[in-house]
């Protein structure tokens, strides 16, 4: 894909987060504050599929509204490519995990968005736009209204207008946690289908289904309860082209499970406030 | 099918029977005659007005309307701008917001002698009456749509770069144009009542000045007459109304 200068080219760019905090007022008391994250530092180089694990309140969501600009960090820098980011870039995709698509406007118009946004002509923006939706396999909806649509093709609708930009960073925040479990698993396989064909752009993935990340990543981060720090960082050597249903048979799935699973499990107790039970025998 | 066609019917015998029992109750003078009056004789009434036996008949209702309709238009225009300009501004709305509440919690119709007194008696006086209640109910149509824009919407087409011209074409006008066309509705009901009792308060024409005189005169059937035609022009263009609403929510779920 030839690189357009006023979107990203689709191949990724390198994410960094340096120090990253994230502090809220907190809504009762003015004094205190909540910190969502502390001191994250990390680096991911272009093109790498990385999935956040942690339990709720570890400030996963928050480390996306930082990376995208929506909502900057308190301390610290993000930088994509080298460059700092000061405000929302053009070249960072965002899939909520509720539906953001604009239930006014049908499944094309919500596609074609972005490209009318950056100036492209109707006619182009139209063309693509179809082309985008034929590929996540929704062509024949072209005129339905979100509302007329299942949850999965909502989603893909959604995943349909933020890649239509070819964004190098692409951000995603628990987008299948509201689906059911079949089509989460045909969802995430479409996900990878078309993320593979669209170039491998970068990937932060955020999710609390270990087997999902696990499945779909090269690399998984695991952060602590709150206030979320990182805890573990693992590299994911499953070969691609993947199947998420064949994949977690294999024997490597399950060991990586296991050991992910022991640093995540205290921190899900702990955020539940719940103590890790004894060994059995002690 | 069949089942609509069965409460069609029903509707169509209780509607007769109403008629009946009316004609009945005028004729046999149950309550006051003068009170009630009989179908037959609004209808002749109406009949007579038609043709201009009376009074100027059409005229008289399209002073009504013009006063309906200018006050309708006045009204939304100014209730919108108003909107736009409260919600936008953080201060402003903090500010101003109880003043508004204020007002709208005084009993407007109960204020139509004060326009009177203040602007006198014309057409445009009478479509100021009638905006000062239509302003209202367009503000707040407005100023609660705007507020009420789930801040996702505007997350989402920022990341897809809308600019601020953009995110108001995108998410703004369309958000508040259902809210909108529902208060057009509520505004309308009000216009048509608004210019007639105003018009009734004070007036030499209209058809809110002939139900006055006909009340003077203790004829029913011209207080009734009027009021009829009142209604079935009221109806007509909230039918053509449901028509715009109906297109205008086609992106909701059902």
């Amino acid at each position: 894909m030839t690189p357009r200068s006023d979107a990203g080219n689709g191949a990724g760019r390198s994410l960094e987060l340096d120090r990253v905090t994230q502090r809220y007022p907190s809504s009762t008391n003015d004094t205190t504050e909540f910190v969502a994250m502390q001191d994250i530092s990390l680096e991911i180089p272009a093109g790498q599929f990385v999935s956040v694990v942690g339990p709720t309140g570890c400030g996963k969501s928050t480390m996306l509204s930082a990376i995208s600009g929506l909502r900057p960090a308190s301390d610290g820098q993000v930088r994509i490519g080298g460059e700092v980011v000061t405000g929302i870039r053009s070249d960072v995709g965002f899939i909520f995990q509720q539906d953001a698509l604009l239930p006014w406007r049908t499944a094309l118009q919500n596609v074609e968005l972005s490209l009318r946004f950056r100036g492209r002509p109707k006619s182009e923006s139209r063309e693509r736009a179809r082309e985008w939706l034929a590929r996540v396999g929704l062509l024949d909806f072209a005129d339905r209204y979100p509302h007329q649509l299942s949850g999965g093709m909502r989603k893909r609708v959604a995943v349909a207008s933020t890649l239509v930009y070819e964004p190098d960073i692409l951000l995603m925040d628990e987008p299948f946690s509201a689906l059911d479990i079949q089509t989460r698993t045909l969802m995430e396989n479409d996900l990878l289908h078309v993320w593979d064909e669209a170039g491998k752009n970068t990937v932060l993935f955020v999710t609390h289904d270990l087997e999902e990340a696990i499945g779909m990543s090269d690399r998984i981060l695991v952060l602590t309860a709150s206030p979320g720090r990182l805890l573990g960082d693992y590299k994911i050597d499953l070969p691609r082209p993947r199947d998420l249903l064949e994949v977690k048979m294999t024997e490597e799935f399950t060991e990586l499970y296991r050991a992910i699973w022991k640093d995540l499990e205290g921190e899900v107790l702990a955020a539940n406030k719940l103590r890790i039970p004894d060994a059995v025998g002690n | 099918m069949r089942k609509r066609w069965l409460n069609r019917s029903a509707t169509l015998v209780l509607v007769v029977a109403f008629f009946v029992v009316w004609q009945y109750a005028g004729q046999a003078n149950v309550a006051n005659k003068l009170t009630i009056g009989t179908p037959a004789e609004v209808f002749r009434w109406i009949g007579d007005w038609s043709s201009g036996t009376y009074t100027d008949g059409w005229s008289d209702l399209w002073t009504t309307l013009q006063e309906a309709l200018l006050g309708y238009l006045l009204g939304t225009v100014v209730g919108v701008s108003l909107a736009v300009l409260i919600a936008g501004v953080d201060v402003l709305a903090r500010l101003v917001m109880p003043f508004v509440a204020a007002a709208n919690a005084v009993p407007k119709i109960a204020m139509a002698p004060l326009f009177v007194l203040a602007f006198g008696t014309t057409v445009a006086c009478k479509a100021y009456f009638v905006s000062s209640l239509v302003v209202f109910i367009s503000f707040f149509a407005v100023f609660n749509g705007l507020r009420s824009i789930n801040r996702r919407y505007l997350d989402h087409v920022q990341i897809l770069g809308a600019s601020r011209w953009w995110t108001v074409r995108e998410v703004y006008v369309p958000a508040i144009v259902g809210w909108l066309i529902t208060s057009l509705r509520l505004s309308w009901s009000w216009s048509l009542a608004a210019a007639v009792f105003v018009e009734y308060l004070s007036s030499n024409e209209g058809m809110g000045h002939i139900v006055q005189s006909g009340q003077e005169s203790l004829d029913a059937a011209t207080v009734i007459g009027a009021l009829m035609i009142i209604a079935v022009v009221a109806v007509c263009v909230d039918a053509g109304l449901v028509l715009v609403e109906r297109r205008a929510k086609e992106w909701r779920p059902a």
